[in-house]
């Protein structure tokens, strides 16, 4: 296990700066550095470093916790996914925030939703219309999958599920290394979860 | 609709402040020989220069102010980052890109009238005055109101590239302001802008999200890149449930020693998955077969198998049934040879990889 901890003091020196600086930038415009620190964030998620902190965080809290159900699994996954984050955007907020609160939600929307399909299906001539924002309807549905951007603009949505994206993939590369690694049987050292695009 | 343009110009912009504006204009660029520069008035009655616009209301005391030209290095002047700003500050932008595309202009015309003996100079002096319309952006905010009423067309092709241009340059300098330019044919309404500014916002995140997804590159348009961005979220999401599952089976396995599973429940185990579920199996598998060449077998033969998809069952029988072909290949090929009869009984298969192995 210590073999493979990796080296987290470079980490902090990096995310306060980093969070300073979007902090004192945002609060002039909110929108002026975004292109740049965008794909800054989306390629933090591609680096080694990110991928190892991950999966050294995952492999600890599973050693850690004695139930290894796989939707116990799923939801520490998620959650340290969006402690990686760091917060700094909505849907790592949101699940940090809470899927219990989410839950809760969910059951009074449903109950709500029950009641406005009755109403849509009625009139038939506006099926038409409700076909028509197409983009629209993609952008719901887009909105309902990257959690906490449910009723987004559109540049933010797509500002979120860029780095929802990203970090969905070093998730999966992560798990598959820590997967296989667990499948070896711990012996050989994890070295396949270094080799990264 | 040149003359009518021209109507409006001369409706808004007074010639005694055109006038007032040209010797400013002259002083601006300073050392320039050519002094062909005529009097704006007599563009305004020419047939060539029709599409010339003159200097706004407000342009006067902002070139007073201009005494120092730094020199700026034609790629990183004019920065056209877009950002989100308040409609006032729009108008302001707004006019101080009608400035900068009339300069423009009149650089273009110098440059065609007088030949391109002097055009470095005549680009460094456009780099200069777009960089301090830049650097002037802020004291411009005072004359917002002045130049609200700014609806002149500007046409021109130098805009348009150098727009092109300088668009690699964005995020050079610091913007504080929205730089677009108009193009030839298009409003310069400041809402206009405004809308154009958030599409090229919108289209450069969609670039970015498609950089991302993979396969994007086949599918044009807004629906089907969507339709393609969440079919990938919802397989990355996926992809990462059956990833936790296999985990907590993995852990399970590893920490509890379960060596004795029945091979009945592994059917059952692995039917809940999608198509690349035959891994789950792999340590169910790997539990029942210690021999170490056993486990190198199974591994690479699920490896093998993975790439082309296979439904559960079908992973498990082929599995099983190749396994022991490859551990046959795998181990001696000479305690092969008395085996002549190949059954395809999988009771047979096995006992013959038992024996293989003694």
């Amino acid at each position: 296990m210590a073999s493979f901890l990796p080296d987290l003091e470079p980490g902090p020196e990096v995310s306060p700066e980093f969070e300073r600086k979007k902090r004192r930038k945002t609060e002039g415009n909110p929108y002026s550095f975004h292109p740049t620190q965008g794909n800054r964030r989306i390629k933090q998620w591609r680096t080694q470093r990110e991928q190892r902190i991950y999966s050294s965080n995952l492999i600890e809290s599973l050693r850690r916790s004695p139930r290894a159900t796989g939707n116990y699994v799923r939801d520490m996954a998620y959650r340290l996914l969006a402690v990686s984050a760091k917060g700094t955007t909505r849907w790592s907020r949101a699940i940090l925030l809470g899927r219990l609160a989410a839950g809760a939600k969910m059951r009074k929307h449903k109950r709500a939703k029950v009641g406005a399909n009755r109403k849509s299906r009625k009139p038939v001539s506006n099926r038409q219309k409700r076909k028509l924002p197409a983009v629209e309807r993609k952008l719901m549905a887009l909105g309902r999958l990257v959690p906490g951007c449910g009723k987004l603009p559109l540049a933010n949505l797509l500002e979120e599920t860029s780095d929802y994206i990203a970090a969905l993939e070093m998730q999966v590369r992560a798990m598959t290394a820590i997967s296989e690694f667990l499948a070896s049987g711990g012996a050989q050292p994890p070295a396949g979860r270094l080799v990264n695009s | 609709m040149d003359v009518t343009a021209l109507d409006r110009q001369q409706a808004t912009y007074p010639l005694e402040l055109c006038a007032s504006s040209v010797p400013l204009f002259q002083s601006y660029l300073g050392s320039v020989p050519i002094v062909e520069l005529k009097r704006p008035e007599a563009y305004l009655g020419g047939d060539g220069f029709h599409e010339f616009v003159y200097f706004p209301v407000g342009g006067g005391p902002e070139f007073g102010d201009s005494e120092k030209l730094n020199l700026v290095p034609p790629d990183a002047a004019p920065d056209y980052c877009i950002s989100r700003t308040s409609s006032c500050q729009m108008t302001a932008f707004h006019a101080a890109a009608m400035k900068e595309e009339r300069e423009d202009m009149i650089l273009e015309k110098m440059e065609s009238t007088t030949g391109s003996g002097s055009r470095e100079s005549f680009t460094k002096r456009k780099a200069e005055v777009v960089a301090d319309q830049k650097s002037k952006d802020k004291r411009i905010k005072g004359e917002v109101e002045g130049e609200s009423e700014v609806k002149t067309k500007c046409s021109t092709q130098v805009s348009r590239n150098s727009s092109k241009e300088n668009s690699k340059a964005c995020e050079v300098q610091k913007p504080d302001y929205i730089h677009v330019r108009a193009r030839r044919g298009q409003a310069t309404d400041s809402h206009s802008l405004a809308e154009r500014a958030r599409r090229e916002k919108i289209s450069k995140k969609m670039k970015c999200l498609q950089d991302l997804v993979p396969g994007c590159n086949k599918v044009t348009g807004k629906a089907g890149m969507l339709d393609e961005i969440i079919n990938y979220v919802q397989s990355l999401q996926r992809q990462v449930e059956f990833l936790s599952m296999k985990i907590a089976a993995l852990n399970s396995s590893v920490e509890f020693n379960v060596e004795n599973l029945p091979i009945k429940e592994f059917p059952a185990y692995v039917a809940n998955f999608p198509a690349a579920a035959k891994l789950p199996a792999m340590p169910s598998l790997t539990c029942f077969q210690l021999n170490p060449m056993q486990k190198e077998a199974v591994n690479c033969m699920l490896n093998e198998t993975m790439h082309p998809p296979l439904t559960a069952t079908e992973g498990i029988a082929s599995a099983s049934l190749s396994i022991p072909e490859q551990a046959l290949s795998s181990s001696t090929i000479t305690q092969l040879q008395p085996f002549s009869t190949w059954n395809m009984d999988p009771q047979g298969l096995y006992n013959v990889y038992n024996m293989g192995f003694h």
